[in-house]
């Protein structure tokens, strides 16, 4: 029950947040001629203007940032944090890894009491053992370097799935570097 | 994850599982005599060869359809029984079914048994007895000199009418101790993790399946589901007095040792895991008394070995340095671990004292070397081997160092071996068939197509000791 309301909550407040700009008073129509008079050869006249109503004092709208409110799933289902991607067998981070990592701090900033679990994750090739010690690395390798940017080592822990839990099933390159990765989850805020 | 939801995680994680333990129904046996006066007679082959053996369906007195369906599946999986330790040449059992069928071990058709070239034949018989059942059976000689006398005879009371397959296994054991002096693994059983479930696993995207530890017995059959973490639960170990489990599981989103008792729900966690303590691929020592596992602490970069004891006290670090180390296992005697490391580039195995002194890289021979699993039968330990294109399983010899033998053939990928509690077989998964399924090689690497499982995906083999 509480969870129905809070989505209704959040529907209403992303409403509101829709528009932007106070509501405007629009001018009323003129009262309609009577029709027994035909209308006069001549185009008739324009109505007179009627004079706009003095504006409406607009509501202040508060506009509500989604992520503050979403439930954790929810965001992690849409997540505004971006995985750092690692080539084959190796744990170093490249300049797109870095990149990604970048904006990833700038969430952290932003949010400044969001925790996250970053996990690292492998693609098929190779045995369970060794990419369970790999993932590992890649964890620490995205934790460490958002440490250096400033992000503080509490709010980060890490874990390797290993490539026990794909993000693509395929069985080519293509998916092998989705599976490469260290992911965000959010797990406190 | 607050603490209520972490308790009923850990108290769905284990389900008590119902498993038949090494004697369940209480088995009793006694010699049957034998019927000549010779003391003892010998089953031989043919020029020294293995002896062909023919089990055909066992006699049924007093036939009831339970205890004809309990009969059949006596005599085919004790032949399958027989079959596996590899010590008889097996008579088809469609050849033996053309041989008309005794009534008594005396009014056998030795010369039709003879003309398929049989050196003995095992005849059996089954009655009930009070609410179980009890089986006879009498090995026979059919030619040379143990024609028509009895090499071996035994009577069984106290079999289980609905568990006809381990009243077999039972028989096998014993028939294999006293027949060869041959240590049988009938009675034993296997742990996995399986996604067969396909359960989602909890927070994951569709497509990740949850992997939970499942038990069987050896030869496959009687599955059954012991976690459901809804998550991973990998890497399980029997406790070598059989009665527990220990794995890994990421049921609280981190890794962690779990020990879970079979007989009750009741689980422990000997390694402390939380966030910042990961415990992962724990290792029963020889007396059961302590476990051997790879964990990362607080704000190390890398998994080392640690020994707790069971009870969680007294925990050891016993590596530290550059590279993970993963995947111990003790030695027979206790006083040693074997476990991989990639301090030197890519996987190989080291060894280490129980006190954490005399480290020593093993000669692998293989430029990846992942996954022991050390038999004290033989003093060998077989290992994950090769290259990512197809991995296959190892076998290092300890006595003697230099000695490193392929088992697997290179079909498939071949890996995480584990060791009958004999030797003579290793389990291992194998993707030959096409998903990950476990299957048995014998010692000299004759793949004998013991394809162990069939449903979805099936990793983490583990073999128990010996019943005790």
């Amino acid at each position: 029950m509480r969870r129905a309301r809070v989505s209704l909550f959040i529907l209403l407040m992303a409403i509101a947040g829709c528009h932007k700009a106070p509501p405007v008073a629009k001018p009323t129509p003129p009262p309609p001629t009577p029709f027994p008079n035909p209308a006069p050869a001549s185009a008739p006249a324009a109505p007179a203007p009627v004079p706009e109503p003095p504006p409406v004092p607009s509501e202040p709208v508060v506009t509500v940032d989604p992520l503050t409110t979403s439930p954790i799933d929810d965001i992690n289902k849409n997540s505004p944090f971006k995985p750092a991607f690692f080539a084959l067998d190796s744990d170093e981070l490249d300049d797109a890894a870095r990149a990604a990592l970048n904006e990833d701090a700038q969430v952290l900033k932003k949010y400044g009491t969001w925790v996250v679990t970053i996990e690292g994750h492998c693609d098929e090739r190779g045995t369970a053992e060794y990419n369970l010690a790999l993932g590992e690395r890649r964890a620490s390798a995205a934790k460490s370097y958002l440490v250096s940017l400033g992000v503080s080592t509490d709010r980060m822990k890490t874990v390797s799935y290993g490539k026990e839990f794909p993000f693509d099933p395929g069985h080519d390159e293509s998916a092998f570097s989705k599976n490469r990765r260290a992911h965000f989850m959010l797990t406190a805020k | 994850m607050t603490t209520r939801h972490l308790s009923i995680a850990l108290l769905l994680a284990g389900i008590i599982v119902a498993a038949p333990h090494a004697n369940p129904a209480g088995i009793e046996q006694q010699t049957l005599p034998q019927q000549q006066s010779d003391v003892s007679v010998t089953i031989t082959g043919t020029n020294g060869g293995k002896p062909k053996l023919a089990v055909p369906e066992f006699l049924v007195e007093n036939p009831t359809p339970d205890l004809q369906q309990a009969a059949k599946t006596i005599s085919a999986v004790l032949w399958d029984d027989l079959d596996f330790e590899e010590e008889y040449y097996m008579v088809p059992r469609d050849s033996a079914a053309r041989i008309p069928a005794a009534t008594s071990p005396e009014t056998l058709p030795y010369d039709r048994w003879s003309e398929l070239g049989v050196d003995a034949v095992l005849f059996g018989v089954v009655r009930k007895a009070g609410t179980g059942m009890e089986v006879e059976v009498r090995l026979m000689g059919v030619r040379g000199d143990a024609a028509h006398k009895q090499a071996f005879g035994q009577k069984y009371g106290g079999c289980a009418v609905a568990n006809a397959r381990f009243c077999a296994h039972y028989i096998s054991d014993d028939f294999y101790k006293k027949q060869r002096n041959l240590d049988g693994v009938a009675r034993t059983r296997i742990a996995f993790s399986s996604d067969r479930s396909n359960d989602l696993a909890t927070g994951r995207i569709s497509g990740n399946a949850t992997q939970e530890i499942y038990i069987a017995d050896y030869d496959g059959a009687n599955p059954q589901r012991v976690t459901a973490s809804r998550s991973l639960s990998i890497s399980a170990a029997w406790s070598p007095d059989g009665r527990s489990l220990a794995y890994t599981s990421y049921v609280s989103h981190f890794p962690d040792i779990f020990v879970q008792n079979l007989s009750d729900i009741r689980l422990t966690k000997p390694g402390g895991g939380n966030e910042i303590i990961h415990n992962q691929f724990p290792a029963w020592s020889p007396d059961g008394s302590r476990l051997a596992f790879s964990s990362i602490r607080g704000n190390a970069s890398n998994f080392n070995i640690y020994v707790v004891n069971r009870d969680g006290t007294g925990l050891r670090q016993l590596t530290s340095g550059a590279g993970m180390d993963v995947a111990p296992v003790w030695s027979p005697s206790g006083a040693q671990i074997v476990f991989v490391s990639g301090r030197s580039g890519d996987a190989q195995l080291y060894l280490i004292g129980a006190d954490g002194t005399g480290l020593q890289r093993l000669p692998c021979l293989e430029p990846h070397c992942d996954h022991p699993s050390w038999s004290a039968a033989t003093n060998k330990v077989a290992f994950t081997c090769g290259v990512p294109s197809g991995y296959d399983v190892c076998l290092l010899d300890m006595s003697n160092m230099s000695n490193v033998a392929k088992l697997t053939d290179g079909l498939g990928s071949n890996e995480q071996p584990s060791f009958a509690p004999n030797g003579r077989h290793v389990l291992f998964v194998t993707t030959r068939w096409g998903k990950s399924q476990l299957a048995m090689v014998d010692i000299r690497g004759v793949v004998s197509k013991k394809r162990i499982t069939d449903l979805g995906n099936n990793k983490y083999p583990n073999w128990s000791h010996s019943p005790q």
